[in-house]
């Protein structure tokens, strides 16, 4: 992997060569005392030293609202699509992963062409965590740091950034000055820095592995605590929309308002909402809290993991922060691994 | 923003035909319909394709018929829901969306040589019938077969032509009845599983195959083991809200399956263990 080395006071001019690039700059914004991503207008708006941002990144490149099929009377026709580029600046490593675990969705059996079209058209630009969210456990969910997944990944080291270039694609937006071949103490300031990045999350810590995460749900498909998530849980579904790998979605019509045509489109969707598993007989496959809740555990820690042999949970915590009852994974997972039924 | 004529969509949905529409019941329609482009759909039977009209949205609705020749297809459809309550308003030369068909159906070759034992609850019939018209059609390749049908009230009894045609043939066993009969009714009265008591079967050599309501797959699955037909030989098809088709949007999800991709048609081994399947 190629490696570079950037000062910390090149990265103002870098991202203002970005703006004025042509591609769309996403960066991460200070928010009402907390941060969120959004379009960067100004050079100066970045924060790369954040905890957690409100949403994941995931609504660039998998928008909450999407168009499938654009429709005059009965003749449907794909809608037109945006073409710019875009850039991701300061993802952190646990949404990095959360975004190889979308892009495996996204590519496996029948491909979606919507998913892949933006996902091609984006660049991520990661940047290593320096201070974690209160909620954090990335160490426990493998995702502190991150070897694939990025374009250009930033890692803060004694007043300058460590870079590494993932891809072909991140080389081609490097900036042209400030960059030169790192020293070996600088290369090993970078990797005391990814093993700092690991001993960050101690606070929260999932007691059994993420590989014995499968069998300890199977275990305890009957454990006490999806009862006490039945009473807790208000099933308002904050975890499915703030969850960087959630990715189920409903399709609607929305009819123009002369009726002439309309459009067909996607919205995320959430397994802890009630309606979710509604069919027309009135039928509903998942009816208690309990049983939502056990869906989304197990979809976070076996199902996915099973299928695309990476968790389904990063560990970022906002599902945790989101949730106004207080249910947070590394409490439900080491209930489990503590008291096994 | 540029046009996307370039990508090819799997939600961009084909334009069809209703070819012919006949009343099934007071709240069920029978739609037969080809693809505008004229290609066979090219289904098994038990597989689904996912209906659209646009303005109004998209449904999966099983195919009841088998493959035909003149590549029409049929669809049963009650009157449930918005998608299905506008279906009902389609009459012949009309327009609507396919994509599909998806879905497994029912594994063909593992029945071939085998006696079927069709059990069919209500609007169940609908997915059933296009196995049971295709074991028909290769009346050679199976055993016996038999096919229990419940209704709930003879007013509910779908395809009673082809009930009185299957209850006359002679390499057919029928068996049917009404949860309540009415003063015109003189056949079996009871629920669905009733009519197992009427059957004796050599289990090592039957096949079982159970579509119905939610409700009736507890019970009807307890008679079919009485009779000790083996797990890996009792096949259901399951029904789920699969919206997108493509194993993506999560709404069909059984445990660890997709029906829409892994289903809808399972056997019973496959599923037992999975608390959410029945």
């Amino acid at each position: 992997m190629n490696e570079l080395v950037l000062s910390k006071n090149a990265v103002t001019p870098w991202i203002a060569d970005l703006l004025d690039g042509g591609s769309e700059v996403i960066g991460v914004k200070t928010y009402h005392g907390k941060y969120r991503y959004e379009k960067l207008e100004e050079v100066n708006e970045a924060v790369l030293n954040y905890d957690v941002t409100l949403q994941s990144p995931k609504k660039f490149i998998f928008p909450p609202r999407e168009e499938l099929v654009a429709f005059t009377g009965t003749e449907g026709r794909i809608p037109a699509r945006e073409s710019k580029e875009q850039i991701i600046f300061g993802v952190h490593p646990y949404d990095i992963h959360a975004i190889s675990l979308l892009d495996e969705v996204f590519r496996d059996g029948p491909q979606d062409p919507y998913y892949l079209d933006l996902r091609e058209r984006t660049t991520i630009v990661g940047v290593d965590v320096t201070r974690p969210s209160i909620n954090a456990f990335c160490s426990s969910m493998g995702t502190a740091t991150a070897e694939t997944g990025f374009d250009l990944m930033l890692t803060e080291i004694d007043g300058s950034y460590f870079v590494r270039v993932g891809s072909e694609k991140g080389s081609r937006i490097l900036p042209t000055q400030a960059v030169r071949k790192p020293s070996d103490l600088q290369r090993a300031q970078f990797h005391k820095e990814q093993d700092r990045a690991w001993s960050l999350f101690a606070l929260n810590k999932v007691v059994p592995s993420v590989k014995d995460l499968p069998m300890l749900l199977e275990k305890n498909q009957h454990h006490p605590v999806w009862e006490e998530l039945d009473k807790r849980c208000l099933g308002c579904g904050s975890c499915n929309l703030v969850c960087p790998t959630c990715y189920c979605f409903d399709v609607k019509d929305e009819m123009a308002l002369d009726l002439s045509g309309g459009v067909r489109y996607r919205t995320w969707d959430g397994c802890l909402l009630k309606d979710f598993t509604r069919v027309a007989s009135g039928e509903v496959f998942r009816e208690s809290r309990a049983h939502r809740n056990k869906h989304r555990f197990f979809r976070k820690g076996k199902y996915m993991l099973e299928r695309y042999d990476k968790p389904g949970c990063v560990g970022c915590g906002r599902c945790t922060t989101h949730c106004l009852a207080g249910i947070n994974p590394v409490e439900v997972f080491n209930a489990m691994a503590q008291k096994e039924v | 923003m540029q046009p996307a004529e370039q990508m090819k969509s799997p939600y961009l949905p084909e334009k069809a035909t209703v070819k012919n529409v006949v009343p099934l019941t007071a709240t069920e329609r029978l739609f037969t319909i080809t693809l505008d482009n004229g290609r066979s759909l090219g289904h098994i039977p038990g597989q689904f394709v996912e209906v659209s009209l646009f303005g109004i949205g998209e449904g999966p609705i099983s195919i009841s018929s088998p493959p035909a020749e003149d590549n029409s297809f049929e669809l049963g459809v009650r009157a449930a829901g918005n998608l299905t309550r506008a279906m009902h308003g389609l009459a012949v030369g009309d327009s609507l969306g396919i994509r599909g068909p998806f879905g497994n159906g029912f594994p063909l070759q593992a029945l071939m040589g085998k006696d079927l034992l069709f059990v069919a609850g209500g609007i169940g019939l609908v997915p059933l019938r296009s196995l049971i018209k295709y074991s028909l059609t290769h009346r050679d390749a199976f055993g016996r077969i038999i096919i229990l049908f419940g209704a709930r009230s003879p007013k509910e009894r779908l395809f009673t032509d082809e009930l009185t045609h299957w209850s006359s043939r002679v390499d057919v066993e029928f068996l049917e009845t009404v949860d309540r009969g009415d003063e015109s009714w003189t056949g079996n009265v009871g629920v669905i599983t009733t009519l197992f008591k009427k059957i004796s079967i050599d289990a090592r050599r039957t096949a079982t195959l159970i579509v119905g309501p939610p409700v009736m797959y507890k019970y009807a699955l307890l008679e079919a083991r009485a009779k000790e037909v083996p797990k890996q030989n009792i096949w259901l098809s399951l029904e789920r809200r699969m919206k997108c088709g493509l194993g993506k949007c999560g709404h069909c999800q059984i445990n660890n399956y997709y029906v829409c991709q892994d289903g809808p048609v399972f056997a019973l081994s496959q599923i037992e263990d999975k608390e959410e399947a029945l």
